[in-house]
Formats: C-alpha cells, structure tokens, sequence
C-alpha cells in the first residue's frame, strides 16, 4: 500500500480510536470485547433486516479469536468511487464510512453509524476478512487496523456471504473475557428478533454447538422470558407503523413482580431505554387507565388514577422498533435519544392496545385487575410501615401487620432469596455450635425451619416458634414441635433451653433489644445463642444499604454494622465467643420480586445499584451486567454468644 | 451568631464595610443553605422522573440543579471571606478546607446525629432512628479520611 496523503488519513481515524477505545467500546474490559462481537454480529443482522441474510455462525476459536460469518451479499469489493480503493478495504478501514450513510444499500441499520467495523479492526491484533460475492472469495488481512496486503482472490465459489475472523487486541483488552452465556443471550436474542434468522454459537473449546432459530418472534421471546412464571392471559401482539417508524410489541402480565422489559431499535439492544421505551410506557399507562375509567373500574369522582410503575408490575414486554437515522445516548447506543420516537410509539401503543382491550374484556379485566392489586399494595406497604411506628408508641409492635407480611410470603417462601436454603449459610449456624449432643433447641421466628433442621442432627431436639400458622405448617415438615408465639414475650419458662438459634429476623423488629433479653432468659447459664444476620461491609456502605434494604422491606427498622450488633448481643448479658463472615452473590431480581417490595421501590433499589457512589463500590461489592441486570455480594455474619454462667 | 438587629448596620463616612456579623452574611449563609437544598431536591426529582418515563422533566431537573451548583458556589465565594457557615471554622486553602470538614464531620457525627438517634427512639421511629445512627457511623470513617489527607498537606508544606 502507498504511502500518500489518503493513507495518513485512514491511520489517524483508526489510531484515535486505539487511543481512546473506551469511547468506542465503553471499556477494555469484558464489555468492549462483546461490543467487537456485536458490532460484526449486527452487521451481519443488519443484512438479515434488508432480507439478505438467513444464517449467522459466531464462532469462538480455540486461539481466543473469533468469527462471525453470515450469507449476505458480501461486503462489496468494486473500488471506492473517491478513494479508489476496495469499499471492503474502506470499510474496515475508514472511520464513518459504509453502506450505511444515506445510501440506499439499506433502509434501516443497526452497525455503530459506520465506526462499525473500522473500529472492530482497529482494536484487533489481526482481523482477516473475506467476502463472496460474483463467485469469487476475495480475502484481505489486517493488523491492528492496517492492510497487510491488497485484497486478494482465493479461490472460486457460488455462493455470497461475509465472515470477519479477529482477535481483540491484547495491549488494549488485557486479561478481558468474555461471557459464553451473555454472548449466547445476545444471539438467541437476535434469532427471537428475526424470525427464521439461524444463528448458531460454536465454541471450539467446549464443543458447544447451539443454533437458535425460531419461527415465533417477539411473542416467542415474551413467552421464553417468562419461563417459570404464570402468565395472567395470552401474549398481547401489536404491530404497526407510524410517523415512518415500524413498531413491533409483545406484552405478557405474569404473577409475577418483576417488570421486564426489553426494548431494541433496529435490533440493538437498548438498555436504559430512551424515548421509544418512554413513548410505550406511558401509551400503557393511558391505555390501561382510559379502559378502566370507561368501564368504570376506577372512582371518576374521586380522580383515581393508576401509575404506571403500578400498571407496569409483573409485564414481561419486548419492544422493537425499526427506523431510519436513529439518535443514540453515546457510542455505545444504551438509550434512544430520537424525539420522534417518543409520540409515534406513544401513539400508535395507545390506540392499539386501547383497540385491543375494547376486543378482548376478559384479557383487559385481568390487566386492570392485576394493575389495581399493585396499586393497593403499594398503599398498604406504606400503611405497615406507619402502622408498626404508631402501634409501637404505646403499647407493643402490631402483630397483624407482620401476619400479613409473612402469611403471604410463605406461599413462595424459599423462591423469595438464594440466601434462604444456601448450604454454606446453613452449615456455618451449625458448626458453631458448642452444646452437647442432646441439648434442647429453639429455632426462634423459625420460618419454614430450615435453620433449626440444620442443627438435627447435632442436637437432641429442635423445636420452633413463629407467629403465622402458614409458616407453622411449614416448620413442624422439619422440627420436632412448633409453638405459636411472640419473640417480644416468649411462652417458655427461664432456663429452659440449651441453644436458641436465629437467623435474619432482629432487623425487622423494633426494639430489638427485648426479643434479645427474651431469649437470654429462656436460655439455660452457659447456653449458647447462635445467630445469622446480613449486614453492610462496614460503616461507608451502611447508609447506602439502609437505602436498598428499606425500599425492599417497609419493616426494616434496624441497620446493625457487624459492630452495631456484637453490641445488641453483648448489652443484653452475652458474651460473643465467635463470629463468622459468609459472602454470596445472588441476583438481586429475585429478592426485590416480592410482594414486600413495590415496583416503584424495585426501579428506585436498582437506580441505587446503577448510581452507587464511588466509596460504596469500593466497599460492597456487587456487579451490574450488561443486560442490566445486579448481583449483590451478600454479607452475612453468624454470631456465637453465650449466656454467662451465673 | 449575628449582633445585628433589623436594621442594616450603618455604615460611617471612610469605613470599609466588614462582612462579618453583618447582615449580609447573614442572607448569604441562608440563601447558600437554601441553593444547597433546592439542589438535593431538584436531584431527587430527576431520579423520580427518569424512573416513572420523564425523560424531559428528568433532563430540566438535572439542569437546574447542575446551574444551581454555580449560585451556590457564588455565594461560598463571598462567605470564604468570613468561614464555612456550618461549623463556623476558616475556609479557602486546601489545608484550612480539611481542617473546616473535619470540624463539620465531628459535629454531626458526635453530637447532631446521635442526639438525632436519640430523639427517634424516644417519639417512636425506630427505623429513622436506625438511619441516624448509620450517618453517624459512616460520618466517623470520613473523619479518618480527612485526617489523612490533612497530614498530607503537611507532608506537602514541608
């Protein structure tokens, strides 16, 4: 290749990119390799959405590079009518150049507005490319973003198609690797987006040979996303077109909590939504209160309306739409910054889905239904919390409101948090215990029993007590005898048992410090109290926790440091005699999928995940990944103490 | 703090003005106290916004507390003449800065908040309480860190 004034150019385009590859890929990390994958992999997507293109294979080499090869038409190979160089070449080397830039090779894309594949190339230690098209294969490698030779003819084929072969550059993504089952996510994502589309994941270092192609779409993923949960009705369609924009939705309400939506332009994923997403959301919230106001569900004189996050609780929805020069928040395109957008899906929802509950009561009751059950829990969420303040004042805390939290629990008690049934959790409260064989034990607010069952066998008897008759039930499958009562006023003797055990419950309970002198009184001179409890990482993540914890739990009145709560034990008469740290991630969807938590709370626990400050990262860790989706590092910590003898 | 009564203080002929105890530091401090809120509270409605689809009114809060900053900031520009209003120390220099935030920190943390604690536990909120007592705890490490970067700037000065 000549050294000339046009070369100079394509370099420095290419060497700003290696200069500042966080700008065009987000990071160095794991992130800004899955960019480099779906950067070629929606090229390849891009051509499938100009009806050119059937099949994709991602194939991750044994050698960590990778390939992504489609049967499109074929980059073209004819020179550049400026450059005069191959518009494959320019392609891969041209910053902002590409198919995609007001020509008529497509009418709607998703590629990186032309940084695409230049920049895929730049951040490659190589990239080889090859292109079939006019029965030729014509081939070119690259390193780090410069050609080492002309393209090339190797050999004769009837066929078309592309298949772009890289290795991400080790100086800029040292140690980066990418996540098999994000990246297979991502592709089954694309084959649900285009029906008919295969895309098939090989990876040579596992054997893993999967294809995902499927014939149902949107509805199709809406149903996948919903694995595991009960849907209320049939999956809702709607698709249309408006102000040029094609808008393609499949909505499901399950039993479930959780909001999941998902939501793409152009099949890029858009994880903090934009204005498409803004647009349906409130299309749904109009739609879902216009019906119900007509049909007199709601109080028209008092105003009663129902929010959105309220309606939009327990709605699995996929959002697609397709249009031309979309806007993008950053390079990396995670919300949709397109006005137009916003009205034209606003609209179009709005009426179809009006047109379509007016079609179909039945479905449109349950929606209302469900959308009112979450408005009135919200209401009463807040009451619980008020109610246990006031009722405290005088006399006691409030049963009833801790009945009602916990009766309703129960039904799905051990799918509410990893935590509940976690092995390692269990075995920590049992190893520290110090009684003998035949010792006499009170699992106290026992739940379903799991704490007090992993002492049996260590133990003479294990026996419970709790306050709702649902968890009662569920314990005495476990323990030896269940009592029914109150931690504040235990129905036990002084001195009567050997070992009380406790997990997770004194955080819930105001005024913490009687249930504590209750058990310190029931328990027998030198037995032994074994207790679990989550707690911040230290004083700096403390008020941040306070703030997740709170918003998924209206009872949670008592934020204990590890330090906070040696203290509770040791005021009440104990001596700590150990303490034992257990650490666990888990999603944290799951544990704001509650009916505790409402789903306004769910948007405000993981906005406190998203914007956690810097001293809180560096004190609790925790992960988002790049679905959006946490995961908590819990902290547990088990406390031993014991009764002084006398 | 001010030994002014309604009346602006009276300025004779030849005598420069002093900003402190007068009036006017006064009406900064609280138009400082009261830019400083309005942000915290523009901020807390833009998360609200962007939470419930409002992505426009999410963008004007978030601008309006973002120029708030600059009044704010305008009125500390003065008031650095006579010291941060919060624990009434010197402010300016990095040095004087830290030894002011330590001074605020220890205030809070030692005796605002605990009594602040004490005040929930005894009206029935045990859970405000709890969320006092967590501020206090997390505002004691901060005193340590400021610590340490005041030795810092020793190490700097010598």
């Amino acid at each position: 290749m000549s050294y000339d004034a046009g070369t100079i150019t394509v370099l420095s385009g290419l060497e700003a990119i290696r200069h500042r590859p966080a700008m065009y890929v987000g990071s160095t990390g794991a992130e800004g390799v899955h960019h480099l994958v779906d950067e070629v992999v929606q090229n390849a997507v891009d051509e499938a959405m100009a009806g050119a293109c059937s099949s994709i294979v991602v194939t991750l080499h044994a050698d960590g590079s990778m390939s992504v090869e489609d049967n499109g038409r074929g980059i073209p190979t004819d020179a550049h009518p400026e450059l005069g160089r191959p518009a494959c070449e320019v392609v891969l080397t041209h910053v902002h150049a590409g198919g995609k830039f007001g020509g008529s090779g497509y009418h709607v894309a998703g590629g990186l507005h032309g940084v695409g594949l230049s920049c895929v190339n730049a951040l490659s230690a190589w990239l080889s490319m090859d292109t079939w098209r006019g029965g030729q294969q014509h081939q070119q490698r690259f390193t780090r973003g410069n050609p080492d030779h002309d393209l090339k003819v190797v050999g004769e084929e009837d066929r078309t198609g592309t298949r772009i072969h890289f290795q991400p550059d080790p100086e800029i993504f040292s140690g980066a690797t990418l996540s098999k089952s994000d990246l297979a996510r991502r592709l089954q994502e694309q084959a649900f987006l285009h029906p008919g589309l295969q895309v098939r994941l090989i990876d040579e270092g596992t054997g893993l040979d999967q294809a995902y192609t499927y014939d149902t779409g949107i509805v199709g993923f809406v149903e996948h996303l919903n694995q595991g949960r009960s849907p209320l009705h049939k999956t809702l369609h709607l698709q249309g077109e408006a102000d040029g924009i094609q808008v393609n939705v499949a909505l499901q309400w399950t039993g479930s909590y959780a909001e999941t939506i998902s939501s793409y332009v152009n099949s890029i994923r858009t994880p903090q939504g934009g204005t498409h997403h803004d647009g349906m959301a409130h299309a749904i919230t109009q739609a879902v209160n216009g019906y119900a106001l007509a049909n007199r569900l709601l109080n028209a004189e008092a105003e009663e309306e129902i929010a959105g996050y309220d309606i939009r609780e327990g709605l699995t929805c996929v959002l697609s739409v397709k249009m031309p020069q979309p806007e993008f928040e950053g390079q990396t395109k995670t919300a949709l910054t397109s006005k137009r957008a916003g009205p034209a899906v606003e609209g179009f929802i709005s009426q179809a889905l009006t047109s379509y509950m007016n079609a179909n009561p039945s479905i449109a009751a349950t929606i209302v239904g469900k959308a009112l059950e979450a408005s009135r829990a919200r209401a009463a969420a807040r009451r619980a919390s008020e109610r246990a303040r006031y009722q405290l004042a005088d006399a006691g805390i409030d049963k009833e409101v801790y009945l009602a939290q916990f009766g309703i629990r129960s039904k799905n008690w051990h799918e509410s948090a990893i935590w509940l049934t976690h092995e390692e959790l269990l075995q920590t409260h049992a190893d520290l215990t110090r009684m003998p064989s035949d010792a006499r034990v009170l699992d106290v607010c026992c739940g379903s029993g799991v704490v007090g069952a992993s002492f049996k066998d260590r133990v003479g008897s294990v026996e419970g007590l709790d306050l709702t008759p649902e968890m009662i039930a569920m314990a005495e499958t476990r323990l030896d005898k269940v009592h029914r009562g109150d931690v504040y006023d235990l129905p036990f003797e002084d001195n009567s048992y050997d070992m009380v055990v406790n997990r997770e419950v004194l955080h819930l309970l105001p005024r913490p410090e009687q249930p504590v002198s209750e058990i310190f009184r029931v328990l027998k001179p030198g037995g032994q109290f074994v207790v679990g409890q989550l707690v911040p990482y230290s004083a700096v993540d403390a008020p941040w926790f306070f703030r997740v914890v709170k918003k998924k739990q209206p009872l949670f009145f008592n934020n204990f440091t590890q330090e906070r709560f040696r203290s509770l034990l040791t005021n009440a008469g104990f001596e700590v005699v150990d303490e034992r740290e257990v650490l666990q991630w888990e999603d944290i969807d799951l544990w704001i999928d509650t009916h505790e938590t409402p789903n306004l709370m769910r948007h405000e626990i993981r906005d406190l995940y998203y914007n956690a400050p810097q001293e809180v990262r560096e004190a609790h860790p925790f992960e988002v990944l790049p679905n959006g989706a946490i995961r908590d590092c819990w902290r547990w910590v088990v406390f031993s103490a014991i009764k002084p003898e006398a | 703090m001010s030994n002014n009564g309604d009346t602006p203080q009276q300025l004779q002929r030849g005598q420069a003005p002093s900003l402190i105890g007068s009036r006017t530091q006064e009406n900064l401090e609280q138009a400082f106290s009261a830019d400083a809120q309005a942000i915290q509270l523009f901020g807390y409605f833009a998360k609200i916004a962007r939470i419930e689809g409002f992505a426009e009114a999410a963008r004007t809060w978030e601008e309006l507390a973002e120029s708030q900053q600059q009044f704010t900031h305008g009125h500390l520009d003065f008031l650095k003449r006579v010291g941060e209003p919060l624990a009434r120390q010197r402010m300016g220099e990095t040095q004087q800065n830290l030894i002011a935030g330590i001074a605020i920190e220890q205030l809070d943390a030692a005796n605002r908040l605990e009594e602040m604690a004490k005040t929930a536990h005894a009206e029935g909120f045990p859970d405000i309480a709890s969320w006092f007592e967590s501020l206090s705890d997390a505002k004691r490490v901060r005193i340590q860190r400021l610590q340490g970067d005041l030795e810092g700037t020793h190490g700097e000065n010598r």
